[in-house]
């Protein structure tokens, strides 16, 4: 092989790195990561994009959070939950975590999260084969993402 | 993003909370640097928790998580069981970690 096809399929080989990824990414959660708006999220996740609020999901954040980077959100509920969602709605793609939980596992997750801009913040739980949500407002003084 | 991936479960009264903590950029692809390109994505996609061998959960993760993703759950055990916690991201780099209950 001479230089320049070396130095071609080198290129070549850099652009495959960069973008195959992203494409094997794309293939298996694109739809329930959608970046197509809040409403195409609950559809894409739920079916359905009226999921009714219990008072029997909990989360617990900070109304203002001074730190868009890192808000520590937790998410539980007393239901028999065997999945549990959590989305930000102005967030560009809404979902940020979908959890499946095997026996044993607690219906109780807690992660730091990143928000663009103030919003909604949604638990959905599925429960017995039905939904059930929480929200919060979370207001951001600075912005992330 | 060599550095290990750090992992606590503390027991009582047979329920054990878990910490974790992965030391990873978890750039969502959508920030720009100095220079207006975008920086690409590079973040935790997966995760999946497994108790003596058996299956805890297994979980999708989007692009808001916070860098150095942290994540704190709980689940029956008791002390000396052995949990395992394996992280994927999006250029299929894998993470795992393992601890004993206390």
């Amino acid at each position: 092989m001479d230089r320049r096809a070396f130095l071609r399929s080198m290129s070549l080989g850099g652009m495959a790195a960069t973008v195959l990824p992203l494409n094997l990414l794309a293939a298996w959660q694109k739809k329930n990561f959608t970046e197509a708006g809040f409403r195409e999220a609950m559809i894409n996740n739920f079916g359905t994009d009226t999921v009714p609020v219990s008072e029997r999901v909990t989360i617990t954040a900070p109304p203002v959070a001074t730190n868009s980077a890192m808000i520590p959100v937790e998410v539980m509920t007393d239901l028999d939950a065997d999945r549990m969602y959590l989305l930000v709605e102005k967030n560009l793609t809404p979902l940020v975590y979908r959890l499946d939980l095997k026996p044993g596992m607690m219906p109780y997750f807690n992660i730091r999260i990143k928000m663009r801009e103030s919003s909604p913040v949604h638990a959905v739980v599925r429960s017995g084969g039905s939904w059930h949500r929480a929200v919060v407002d979370i207001e951001v003084t600075s912005q992330a993402c | 993003m060599n550095s290990a991936v750090r992992i606590v479960a503390v027991e009582n009264g047979g329920v054990a909370t878990a910490k974790v903590i992965v030391p990873h950029p978890n750039e969502s692809g959508k920030r720009k640097d100095e220079q207006g390109n975008l920086i690409p994505a590079h973040f935790i996609t997966e995760a999946e928790g497994a108790l003596n061998g058996s299956e805890l959960f297994v979980m999708q993760l989007g692009l808001s998580v916070s860098k150095n993703p942290f994540l704190q759950f709980r689940f029956k055990a008791a002390k000396g069981d052995t949990l395992k916690v394996r992280l994927k991201d999006n250029r299929q780099n894998s993470f795992e970690a393992e601890t004993v209950v206390k």
